[in-house]
């Protein structure tokens, strides 16, 4: 009798379960890959100078943006940050969508703390938004090209698993051994299932070529000493610039940076190895409460604190 | 103007914002909010600065008929030992009667026996405490009936019997002329001067015909104008801004004690 399909039995396992894995770390991150690539090719950036909240989304993601309206409403007085690690509205009324989203979410007596209004902010309109303009002007991919990349690689998973299937139900009418393949099912089945619930989450932030070159552009500027002659000059003046560059640690007054920052930096991504975020990391054991890890001498508390 | 210059009051809410508003001499804080043995880092950093810290309390009831909760003038003397402060102080009032607390700071009727009564107290809690002592007077909203002395004669007559020395405070003054006609340049007139540790002001609001002593809003033009009408019988050693709810921004908190030091700078 020959072989089923022109394959045998072993050739069939190895091919099968090559192609389960190539679906699976080769192609569909190649996919999703392309599709982030697919805007902004060629480093070029159109529309001018970005606003701080761009900069800060595509630098940081929607976490980054929502820190660095805070930073701003901070610096402006609209929040008042305490030493137990929230901030309350002052009373102000952003005009700015993305400010007055984060203005509503401390507006109340006891405040809230920055992780909080990370998760209130998060799916707000203003952050949707503000993530749309950068993906138009291909500064981020797009994120329905990556759900489309996501979809297809999805669609292959499935089309394995149901090759898989196809050759066990020949193979049980044959009344051929299919242990074997019984046993690469199981991570096909896995993998398609996972593959196919995973293809609407929300897709991570990812800048482009141009997003990135947009960004090094104006982290140079920054750099240099002269940045006021830049033509993102007007952009780098004041707190909301280097948070939204660097993070929470950035913020000018340290002892309000060690407050805003969450007190879990490991679940806090990157811009942590300022002297605020060692304060707040290594003091949750050794520190009674949120308020003692203010001052001290790490912090720049006591006299350092500029009043 | 001289010892303490213009303060506010210290909430937990306000402290990296006090620590970097302009123009804060000193800061009171509420004594029933603390523990001796762990002061908030940010109010001890104010201390290690320099900057006095008097402790204010709301619930020694030292107008009550029953005995004197010692347990709390006991408090509140670790806390004044604690911050090191030179006086401490309470109000001319009673929070608690028949085992009740009121959770309010309630009038005393002004007669010669609620005098003794808190004269007596005064000088139990003034032995235990061990530095100054001040009190202050309240707003009421009502006056007991048959009053035998008017307030600045009860309180000059505590002060001379017990040796405390004042806080009077400009908002509930005003309250007090507002709502229940009293006449605040009659004791302005009356209250002894050479007693006076410092002055309150306070924000508050009219609602249907009555004054209420918020401490959520900003401060009356009306009352910067009667501590000006103070400011013209005494160089008062300290003014102290107090804000307790509704926040604003710290430039708005800062032009309020600006406009405390104008009142009271010749």
């Amino acid at each position: 009798m020959s072989d089923p399909w022109g394959i045998s039995g072993p050739d069939f396992l190895w091919l099968y379960g090559g192609l389960i894995v190539v679906v699976w770390l080769v192609v569909r991150p190649v996919l999703t890959l392309s599709a982030r690539r697919a805007a902004g090719r060629g480093g070029q950036y159109p529309g001018g100078t970005p606003t701080v909240y761009q900069l800060a989304y595509l630098a940081g993601g929607p976490d980054r943006a929502i820190d660095t309206a805070i930073a701003a409403l901070v610096e402006r007085g609209e929040l008042r940050v305490s030493s137990a690690r929230t901030v309350t509205a002052t009373g102000a009324m952003p005009v700015d969508p993305l400010e007055r989203a984060v203005g509503d979410a401390a507006n109340r007596p006891q405040g809230r703390t920055t992780a909080k209004i990370h998760s209130m902010v998060r799916s707000s309109p203003a952050l949707r938004s503000l993530a749309s303009e950068l993906e138009q002007r291909g500064l981020i991919a797009s994120q329905a090209g990556v759900r489309t990349a996501r979809t297809v690689g999805a669609l292959l998973q499935l089309g394995v698993l149901v090759v898989g299937i196809a050759r066990l139900a020949n193979g049980v009418s044959q009344d051929r051994a299919v242990g074997f393949l019984v046993l690469l099912l199981i991570p096909a089945l896995v993998l398609a299932t996972r593959a196919w619930t995973a293809r609407k989450r929300t897709p991570e932030w990812a800048p482009t070529a141009a997003g990135k070159a947009l960004l090094n552009d104006v982290r140079q500027a920054q750099l240099s000493a002269g940045h006021a002659a830049s033509p993102y000059g007007p952009l780098l003046v004041g707190a909301a610039s280097l948070v939204a560059i660097g993070g929470l640690a950035m913020y000018p007054d340290h002892e309000l940076s060690a407050a805003l920052m969450p007190m879990d930096t490991r679940a806090y991504g990157g811009g942590g190895s300022s002297g605020g975020s060692s304060c707040s990391s290594g003091s949750s054991s050794s520190c009674s409460g949120g308020s003692s890890c203010g001052g001290g001498s790490s912090c720049g508390g006591g006299g350092g604190c500029g009043g | 103007m001289a010892e303490l210059g213009i303060g506010i009051g210290w909430r937990h809410e306000l402290d990296l914002s006090i620590a970097r508003l302009p123009g804060v001499d000193w800061v009171e804080v509420v004594a029933e909010n603390l523990h001796a043995s762990h002061l908030p880092e940010t109010l001890v950093a104010l201390r290690s600065r320099g900057m006095p810290v008097l402790p204010h309390a709301v619930s020694l009831s030292l107008g009550s008929a029953e005995p004197l909760d010692t347990a709390r003038v006991e408090h509140l003397a670790e806390i004044t030992q604690a911050l090191d402060a030179p006086l401490a102080s309470d109000h001319v009032c009673f929070v608690r009667a028949g085992g009740l607390d009121s959770g309010h700071l309630m009038p005393l009727p002004r007669t010669r026996e609620a005098l003794d009564v808190l004269v007596a107290n005064v000088r139990l809690a003034m032995s235990i405490i061990g530095t100054e002592f001040a009190l202050e007077n309240i707003a009421a909203l009502l006056e007991w009936p048959d009053a035998e002395l008017t307030e600045e004669q009860f309180l000059t007559e505590l002060t001379e019997r017990t040796g405390c020395r004042l806080i009077i405070d400009v908002a509930n003054l005003y309250a007090n002329a507002r709502n229940i006609g009293t006449d605040p340049v009659a004791f302005l007139d009356g209250i002894p001067w050479e007693r006076l540790a410092y002055v309150h002001m306070a924000g508050g609001i009219e609602r249907d015909g009555v004054y209420h002593d918020t401490h959520a809003h900003p401060v009356l033009p009306e009352v910067l104008d009667l501590l000006a009408e103070l400011r013209r019988r005494t160089d008062p050693p300290g003014v102290l801004l107090e804000r307790d709810d509704d926040y604003p921004p710290d430039s708005e908190l800062e032009a309020e004690l600006a406009a405390l030091r104008a009142a009271v700078t010749p």
